[in-house]
C-alpha cells in the first residue's frame, strides 16, 4: 500500500511532465527537448518566491509564470521561425535540443552550479494514517493536485471552445484555420499549459528531494519520453496512465531489486513498449490526439 | 435566384496566382453580390480550387486584388479572412473527425455569442434533419453525404458574408446531392450569398445566379445561368 501511494506519486509528476510533452507533441508535432529546462527554469522560479517570503501558492504560481513565459518565448522565436521556413521534424528536435543546452548553460552560470536547498516550510508535513498506514502528507498532496491539475486539463480540452480550438489545431491547421481558428494562438496556448505543468512537476520534484539545482530536470526528460511512448504519443489519457504506471514500476524496483535498478526502468519501459506495441498503450497507428 | 450584382460583397480582380514559375490563375475578374449564387466551372485542374484557396488567404496571389465588402482582404492571414466573413468549406469535407458532430458545428460557430451557439445548431438540424440522430457521432465515421452537410453546417455556423463550397457534389450519390442543392437554395433565399466551384456544371447552374468558365487559369465565359446551353457545357466543361 505504501509502496503503491509512493509510486503514485512520483508517477503523478512524471504524468504532468508527460502530459506537457504529448501536448506539444500532438498540437505541433515537436519533440520538445526543452522540457526539462522548462521545468527547472520554474522550479527555480518559485524557490526565488519562496525565499523572498511569499506563501507557497503564491510561489507555485510565480514558478508556473515563468515556465509559461519561457515556453512561449521559445515558441514564438525559434520555433516560429522554423514553422515559416518550412522546416523538417529534425529541424526542431536538433533546434529544441540547441535550445536545452543553451538554457541549462544560462542557469548553471547564474547558480555557480551549486545545489541550492528548497524550503519543505509551507508545505504538507508529517504523516497521516490511510488504510492503516502511515503516509506523507506531502506524497498525498502532490498526488491530490496533479490529479486535480490533470482533470482541470481535461475539462478544459473537452469542454471549452479553446479546447476544442486545441483538438481542430492538432488534427488539420488548414481547418481550423478556415473556420477562424489562428493556430499560433493556439501555439501559444500549448506551450503555455504545457509549460505550467512542467512548473508543478518541478516544484514537486523540488520540495520532495529538499533541493534543486541546473541540472534537477535532466533525468526527467527520458522519464517524460518514456511516458509518453508508454501512453501513446499525443494522447493525454495516455500520458496520465503511462506516468502513473511508470512511478509504480520505478517504486517497486527499487523496492524489489535494487534503487540502481530503479533508473534503468524508464529505459526498459522505452524499449519494451516499441518492440511489443509501438503505438503505446493509448495510441492509435497514426497518433494525432489532444 | 435571386441574385443582383448591385452591391458587391466580394470583389476580385486581376488576380494572378503562380505556383513557382507556373502560373496557375491569370488576370481573374469575379464579382459575387448580396444574396448571389456564383458558381465557377471547369474541368479537372482549371484552379478552381486555386481560386477558392486564395480568397480565403490559404495561398498568396501574385497580382491582384480582393475585397470583401469593400475591405481588401489580400494579405490578411486566413483566419482574419474567415472571421471578416469569408467561409470557406474544403473539398473533400475537412471534418475533424474525433470531435462529434455538434463539436465540429460548435467549432464553426468561432465568436458568436455562446448563447447564439445553440441556437445556431438547432437551424443547422432545421436545414439538414438527417444530422439529428448523429449529432453524437464523431465525425470521421459519418458517411460522405453526411460529412458535407456537416461541412456545409459548420461553415454556416461562422454566419458568413460568402459560404464559398469547393465540388460539393463530389463523390456524392444523386439524392445526397439533391438535398445538399436544396440546402444551399435555402442557404441564398436567407441571405449568405454563395461561391460554388464545381466540375458538374448542370448541378452548379441548377443553383447559380451566374457562372465563370475557368480554362486553364483563365475565365473564359462569364453570364448569367440561363445563358449556358447544353452546346456552350459540352465545349468547355466536358
Amino acid at each position: 500500500m505504501q509502496q503503491t501511494i509512493n509510486g503514485l506519486a512520483s508517477g503523478s509528476i512524471y504524468a504532468l511532465l508527460g502530459l506537457g510533452v504529448t501536448l506539444i507533441w500532438g498540437v505541433l508535432h515537436v519533440l520538445t527537448f526543452t522540457h526539462a529546462q522548462v521545468l527547472t527554469w520554474g522550479a527555480f522560479g518559485s524557490l526565488i518566491a519562496i525565499n523572498r517570503g511569499y506563501p507557497v501558492p503564491v510561489a507555485i504560481l510565480v514558478g508556473m509564470a515563468v515556465a509559461a513565459g519561457l515556453s512561449v518565448l521559445i515558441d514564438s522565436t525559434v520555433l516560429e521561425m522554423l514553422r515559416r521556413r518550412g522546416a523538417s521534424e529534425y529541424a526542431f528536435v536538433v533546434a529544441t535540443i540547441g535550445l536545452a543546452f543553451m538554457l541549462e548553460s544560462i542557469l548553471r552560470n547564474r547558480t555557480r552550479a551549486r545545489v541550492e536547498p528548497y524550503s519543505r516550510d509551507g508545505f504538507p508535513r508529517g504523516p497521516i494514517e490511510l488504510l492503516g498506514q502511515n503516509v506523507p502528507k506531502l506524497q498525498l498532496a502532490v498526488l491530490a493536485t496533479s490529479l486535480i491539475a490533470m482533470a482541470g486539463l481535461a475539462i478544459w480540452l473537452n469542454h471549452t471552445r479553446a479546447g476544442r480550438g486545441m483538438k481542430a489545431v492538432a488534427y488539420s491547421p488548414e481547418t481550423a484555420t478556415l473556420l477562424g481558428i489562428n493556430p499560433r494562438f493556439i501555439y501559444a496556448v500549448a506551450y503555455t499549459v504545457s509549460g505550467m505543468l512542467a512548473a508543478l512537476a518541478g516544484v514537486f520534484v523540488a520540495v520532495s528531494t529538499a533541493s534543486v539545482s541546473y541540472s534537477s530536470g535532466d533525468r526527467l526528460l527520458l522519464t517524460a519520453f518514456a511516458v509518453i511512448i508508454l501512453g501513446g504519443m499525443g494522447s493525454v489519457p495516455g500520458a496520465v496512465v503511462g506516468g502513473l504506471i511508470l512511478g509504480v514500476i520505478e517504486v517497486y524496483a527499487t523496492v524489489h531489486v535494487s534503487s540502481k535498478f530503479s533508473e534503468v526502468v524508464a529505459y526498459l519501459v522505452i524499449l519494451v513498449v516499441l518492440l511489443v506495441r509501438p503505438s503505446g498503450l493509448f495510441g492509435a497507428k497514426e497518433a494525432t490526439r489532444v | 435566384m435571386t441574385g443582383s450584382q448591385g452591391n458587391a460583397v466580394l470583389e476580385v480582380s486581376d488576380l494572378t496566382v503562380r505556383y513557382g514559375a507556373a502560373v496557375a490563375l491569370r488576370g481573374i475578374d469575379l464579382v459575387i453580390g448580396e444574396q448571389e449564387a456564383v458558381a465557377v466551372l471547369g474541368p479537372n485542374g482549371a484552379g478552381k480550387t486555386t481560386l477558392l484557396r486564395t480568397i480565403s488567404g490559404l495561398l498568396k496571389p501574385a497580382a491582384g486584388q480582393i475585397e470583401l465588402d469593400s475591405h481588401s482582404m489580400v494579405g490578411r492571414p486566413a483566419y482574419r479572412i474567415a472571421r471578416a466573413g469569408f467561409v470557406h468549406a474544403p473539398e473533400g469535407r475537412s471534418m475533424i473527425a474525433p470531435l462529434t458532430v455538434t463539436e465540429n458545428l460548435q467549432l464553426g460557430a468561432g465568436r458568436r455569442a455562446r448563447s447564439d451557439v445553440a441556437a445556431g445548431i438547432d437551424e443547422m438540424i432545421e436545414l439538414f434533419p438527417s444530422l439529428r440522430a448523429r449529432m453524437g457521432t464523431k465525425a470521421g465515421l459519418l458517411s460522405g453525404g453526411e460529412q458535407q452537410m456537416v461541412a456545409i453546417a459548420r461553415a454556416l455556423m461562422a454566419q458568413p458574408k460568402v459560404l464559398a463550397i469547393d465540388e460539393p457534389s463530389m463523390g456524392l450519390a444523386p439524392v445526397v446531392v439533391d438535398a445538399v442543392l436544396e440546402a444551399l437554395r435555402k442557404v441564398i433565399d436567407s441571405g449568405t450569398s454563395l461561391l460554388l466551384a464545381e466540375q458538374n456544371a448542370r448541378l452548379a447552374l441548377a443553383v447559380a445566379d451566374r457562372a465563370y468558365v475557368l480554362v486553364h487559369g483563365e475565365v473564359v465565359k462569364s453570364g448569367n445561368s440561363d445563358e449556358f446551353g447544353d452546346e456552350l457545357i459540352e465545349s468547355y466543361l466536358t
